[in-house]
């Protein structure tokens, strides 16, 4: 039942799926060649019978430790390759008539092939519309702030010289990318998998922070840096215990522990 | 840290191009003589660059406690010069020997126009077609034309769009660390502690060699993943796919220019999951498992058309040694890459040629059933990279 419920995940709206079947049965009908016929029809079609097998799943999650990855077996179904291939193959089916380029001639070797790009573009869905796909604001690929308030961090520090800092769950994701001489209070893997770690559970949300609790839970993990966001609210101004404003960003500001400073 | 230098790109072309074709050469003295062409020569260079990269990444990791990334770039670094000026003397060495119409024949046949083949030779897949003089006609220029747009608006978006991904936090941060810190796997990526070594990323040794070659390159890890590692991955595997399709269109060969439009429109419009392998074209081009799906199952492909072609050939007989020794030479490294990319990697790709082998050994052409027997025997031997990973992780896994 996982398989049937991965392999309909894997489809998404399933319409590259029914392109695939019909460029299947188009090719087991049409085609002599043995060597295809092997590697784009029958090998596939026992991946395919082995990936709903209910003991092969079994088999796969004893060995990997998880069926989480199961579905890149479906990565040796050549399903591009085979639409592509077919599609190929379709668009000649049509004998070109004619000597020389006139229109007819250019009608019959553009027409079909354009017909099977625009079956392809409509079944599928655009990679540059992906809502997780946005405009670079930098060589790195990472938000422009994130540099900035890594820059602020680190700034006048020597290289290899390592700062903690507890940061709001939106960077958490990237300061590590650009600067690894930061160490992060807690990581991707707390916001991922929901795993329990004090400083995210009183950082996260949009409540009102509670920051007596907060400014402790900082200090037995030692964190030298707070980045919040301008507009979070905390009950008391960080200030008042020992966070002052170090610097500030577009939408961040950094605050560095007084009191940690004045000890050492 | 550097961001970026204005010697990057050369650096870029030496460790990238220069250095694979180079050491590759050396590689190619094993090659038939038809396959010494310039692109096969800087992939096998490529990919011999991994296989040895990987052994001594993890010898390094496992061994050495301090600074392992310092020690390991210089050990690695003088390894792949000495290949690299092997494989130069190589060429200078054939270059005085030969007169010049003999130095295609052994060498530089790899580029082309050096010599003119008979055409009979483009209908042969397993022949180079760089050396064919051949007219393209306008319906294969115009398919090429857009093939050539398609593939530039990839590039181009692969510059100028950032797509989010959360396994970047783990992938990319390893490659930094070691850039940043000398440290190979030591260190736990979402945080920055010391740690355990994590037996499951760690022997897919792909993130350190993308802080390697960032590096010698003098450009920051995560500038050399995310913006330009696309604009070395994503033309790679659209030759695989030329290659492959060579094969598909040996009577057509100008539909090969349609197959690649068609491609590269499924790339474009296949992200209709986060699972399929071309959202992980696009939208994670630097991460090892993109390019497993994208270039080494390809690559598999074309391995098996290859073994295909050459079984269904009547005279598969009178195959030199070379010629019958090639495809599971190529198979053997790109095996070891799978590894190396990927340990996921390893499994996926593993069934992948024991059930296209058994396939064609049952079905895919002549041949006795001790022949065909032998398909599977060295399919298992070029296995066996994949086998050691794995029982290095068992017996990695208490530390």
């Amino acid at each position: 039942m996982e398989s049937f419920v991965m392999f309909k995940l894997y489809g998404g709206s399933g319409w590259l799926l029914v392109l695939y079947a019909l460029a299947f049965a188009f090719l087991w009908f049409r085609e002599k060649e043995r060597s295809v016929r092997v590697l784009f029809l029958w090998m596939p079609a026992s991946i395919l019978f082995l990936f709903f097998f209910p003991l092969f799943r079994k088999g796969y999650v004893r060995v990997t430790g998880s069926g989480d990855t199961q579905y890149r077996m479906l990565w040796l179904v050549p399903m591009g390759m085979t639409i592509a291939y077919a599609g190929c193959r379709a668009a000649v089916l049509i004998p070109v008539r004619g000597k020389g380029l006139t229109a007819k001639r250019l009608f019959d070797r553009v027409l079909a092939p354009v017909l099977i790009g625009l079956a392809i573009a409509l079944c599928g869905s655009l990679v540059y519309r992906n809502p997780y796909v946005s405009r670079a604001e930098n060589a790195w690929h990472i938000p422009q702030e994130v540099i900035e308030v890594s820059d602020c961090m680190t700034y006048g520090l020597e290289e290899g010289v390592r700062v903690r800092a507890a940061v709001p769950e939106e960077l958490v994701h990237f300061i590590r990318q650009y600067d690894t001489d930061i160490i992060l209070a807690y990581g991707r893997d707390i916001i991922a998998y929901g795993y329990y770690n004090e400083i995210h559970e009183r950082m996260k949300g949009t409540e009102c922070i509670s920051m007596e609790g907060l400014a402790t839970a900082l200090r037995e993990a030692e964190v030298d840096f707070l980045v919040l966001r301008k507009d979070r609210e905390t009950d008391v101004p960080p200030d008042t215990c020992g966070w002052k404003v170090y610097a500030e960003t577009e939408q961040y500001r950094i605050y560095a522990d007084e009191w940690e400073e004045q000890e050492s | 840290m550097e961001s970026f230098h204005v010697l990057t790109p050369f650096l870029l072309i030496i460790w990238l191009i220069l250095v694979p074709l180079l050491s590759g050469f050396l590689l190619s003295a094993l090659f038939p003589e038809e396959k010494r062409t310039a692109g096969m020569v800087w992939l096998s260079g490529l990919l011999l660059s991994f296989v040895l990269f990987q052994p001594l990444a993890i010898y390094c990791m496992i061994r050495i406690i301090y600074d392992s990334f310092y020690r390991f770039t210089w050990i690695y670094t003088a390894i792949m010069l000495l290949l690299a000026a092997g494989g130069l003397i190589r060429l200078i060495v054939t270059w005085v020997r030969c007169d010049k119409d003999g130095w295609s024949e052994h060498f530089l046949a790899p580029f082309p126009g050096h010599r003119v083949r008979p055409v009979a030779d483009l209908y042969h897949p397993r022949r180079d077609p760089v050396r064919v003089d051949r007219r393209f006609s306008r319906s294969e220029l115009l398919y090429f034309s857009v093939f050539l747009i398609l593939l530039a608006i990839q590039l181009v978006m692969a510059v100028l769009y950032a797509p989010f991904d959360g396994d970047d936090a783990y992938y990319i941060v390893e490659s930094v660390q070691a850039q940043q810190t000398n440290t190979m796997n030591t260190l736990q990526p979402y945080l920055g502690y010391s740690t355990a070594l994590d037996y499951r990323h760690a022997l897919a040794e792909y993130p350190l060699w993308i802080a390697y070659i960032a590096r010698m390159s003098l450009v920051h890890a995560t500038i050399f993943a995310h913006t330009i590692l696309p604009l070395f991955w994503i033309p790679v595997s659209y030759a695989v796919y030329a290659a492959v399709a060579r094969f598909l269109f040996r009577k057509r060969t100008d539909l090969i220019p349609l197959f690649l439009c068609f491609l590269a429109l499924f790339s474009m419009f296949g992200n209709v999951s986060i699972y399929t392998p071309e959202t992980f074209f696009l939208m994670r081009t630097w991460q090892g498992k993109s390019v497993v799906g994208n270039l080494v199952i390809p690559a598999v492909f074309l391995f098996f058309f290859h073994l295909a072609d050459q079984e269904r050939d009547q005279n598969w007989r009178s195959c030199s040694r070379r010629q019958r020794l090639f495809p599971w030479l190529l198979l053997f490294l790109i095996n070891v890459t799978a590894g190396f990319l990927s340990t996921s990697g390893i499994l996926v790709v593993t069934m992948l040629i024991f059930a296209g082998l058994f396939f064609i050994a049952a079905f895919g052409g002549g041949g006795s059933l001790k022949h065909r027997l032998g398909l599977l025997f060295w399919g298992g031997l070029t296995c066996i990279p994949n086998a050691i990973l794995v029982l290095m992780g068992f017996v990695l896994k208490p530390f």
